[in-house]
């Protein structure tokens, strides 16, 4: 009678400890799942980085303006996702990167991105483009300013570095504009000075900054005011059109213009093609200079001058984000396990920019 | 007597032996996440994918011509190692050597291999505990000199980045 209490009691114990120990179990099976899938997600984080970077999707020239008839223009959308520049490895085509900063809301990328890779519901992923130098701007006195270049790799001081510095000034009564160059060189701690002596005290202005460190390109611009920001495209090889707001007529603008590139700026006085039922403003521009400059794919904004609240104004219009793009796929409110990122260098538009893909996975929602 | 002791000692002995499974799986548990959380992970495909990026940015910006150009082997070394170090995050250590070839028109074939540059930053005891990611590329200047007897002056370029495993 005792043997067979014995034999229940410890039949009993065995059974709560089985009890215990089940759930543990599956936490146990599960970090090995976790294990293994944290391998595939460095593969797969891999795979959307070359595919991004590395090939130009289908067609070839998608975001690219294409004309429909002798006045009609149309965008060619993407079939398939990669936003390498036709023919380069390691150059992504800036007509792509517009296209996705202008339909940020869209679904487009999500969807291709997860059809091409068969990421559907695995992933959470981050893709997203840096200057691949952090170029900070002060002012200690008026028309000097202080330039600081860090790696935003390495986050070590850039030195060695040239620094070539545009500054746009506006004057106030005629509304023209005229451009001020200095050049200079960082020192040890990554840091120079700019200053402009003859440029006007006082005015509205606009200071471009152009680092060159054996040849990779980074800028940044400061403002002595807040500039009005107006959508801006690059139409075609010749043309630069923007989108002006509503409050603001044709007739209130200059058809001076410039065109600031990575290699200077051009100041334009030209015909300025108007569509008053569209509230569109192109300046069209038959110089070679400028042809040249636009050809080569290197034109960073465009600034222009007009009339608003009864004073004179630049407005500016970028063609690429002034801001470093990011898009997120999937809810970024999901709890994480594990991620992978893959980093590398990349030129768009004759600066050098850090193309970051993150990919994260095991989330709950 | 004899029996009711054996029993109650099985008892102990089968509760022991789960006690000790017990113990090991939740140490386990509690272990293997933690190395997922505490680190960022940094896997060999980022490494390769900087090993390229600088290998292009070394080519395409012209940064090679300049290096390879300058006469003083000093600074050669200088600049390049000032250039690489700004490009690779914290933690990335290199080793970095150009050879020098000429290569015969006839043959097509890379001889009288030299090596004139070589950098690193990595610290010999770090060696075995790095994973590591190598290119190979053969880069010709557009300076290069074309020698009387149709040969051509060309490099190697061999970049292999270090980080340490976790």
């Amino acid at each position: 009678m005792r043997a067979t209490l014995e034999y229940i009691t410890a039949a009993f114990i065995l059974f709560a400890i089985f009890m215990v120990i089940l759930p543990n179990i599956a936490s146990i099976t599960r970090n090995m799942a976790r294990g293994l899938e944290s391998t595939s997600i460095d593969e797969t984080a891999y795979s959307t980085y070359q595919l991004l970077s590395k090939s130009p999707g289908k067609p070839e020239n998608w975001g690219h303006i294409t004309q429909v008839t002798s006045t009609q223009y149309r965008v060619i959308d993407p079939n398939s996702i990669g936003l390498a520049l036709k023919g380069y490895e390691a150059a992504l085509d800036p007509e792509k990167v517009s296209y996705l900063v202008l339909n940020n809301e869209d679904a487009l990328l999500i969807y291709e991105l997860i059809k091409d890779l068969g990421l559907e519901g695995k992933y959470i992923i981050q893709v997203k483009i840096s200057k691949i130098f952090d170029i900070t701007i002060s002012e200690p006195d008026v028309n000097k300013f202080g330039v600081s270049i860090v790696s935003r790799l390495s986050g070590m001081p850039i030195q060695g570095a040239n620094v070539s510095g545009y500054l746009i000034c506006l004057n106030e009564t005629t509304g023209s504009l005229r451009s001020y160059e200095e050049l200079n060189v960082t020192n040890a701690a990554g840091y120079c000075t700019l200053t402009f002596s003859e440029a006007p005290q006082n005015s509205e202005q606009l200071l471009i900054v152009i680092a060159d460190y054996f040849g990779l390109k980074s800028w940044a611009l400061k403002t002595s005011r807040e500039l009005l920001a107006i959508d801006g495209d690059l139409m075609d090889d010749i043309a630069f059109s923007i989108a002006l707001p509503q409050t603001l007529s044709i007739e209130q603008l200059s058809n001076k213009i410039a065109i600031v590139t990575c290699s200077g700026i051009t100041l334009l006085d030209k015909e300025a093609v108007v569509d008053q039922l569209n509230c569109t403003l192109t300046i069209r521009s038959e110089t070679y200079n400028a042809i040249k400059l636009m050809q080569s794919g290197i034109e960073i904004l465009g600034v222009i001058t007009g009339v608003y609240d009864n004073e004179w104004k630049l407005f500016i219009a970028w063609r690429l984000p002034i801001n470093t793009p990011q898009w997120v796929i999937g809810s970024t409110s999901s709890y994480s396990q594990y991620s992978s990122t893959i980093r590398g260098i990349i030129e768009l538009s004759r600066c050098h920019y850090i193309l970051e893909v993150t990919l994260e996975g095991g989330y709950r929602k | 007597m004899k029996k009711r002791r054996k029993g109650q000692g099985r008892i102990t002995e089968a509760i022991l032996a789960v006690a000790l499974l017990i113990s090991f799986m939740l140490a386990l548990n509690f272990i293997a996440p933690m190395q997922l959380h505490s680190i960022r992970r940094t896997s060999y495909y980022e490494l390769r994918e900087l090993t390229q990026s600088l290998y292009q940015c070394l080519e395409t910006t012209g940064a090679l011509e300049t290096i390879l150009t300058t006469q003083n082997p000093e600074f050669q070394r200088q600049l390049l190692n000032q250039l690489v170090t700004a490009l690779l995050p914290p933690g990335t250590y290199y080793n970095i050597t150009i050879e020098k070839v000429t290569i015969e028109e006839a043959t097509g074939i890379p001889q009288n291999p030299s090596i004139i540059l070589t950098i690193s930053n990595m610290p010999a005891e770090a060696k075995e505990e790095c994973e590591a990611a190598t290119i190979r590329a053969m880069y010709t200047p557009i300076t290069s000199e074309i020698t009387t007897q149709q040969s051509l002056t060309t490099y190697i370029i061999y970049i292999t980045l270090y980080r340490v495993t976790e």
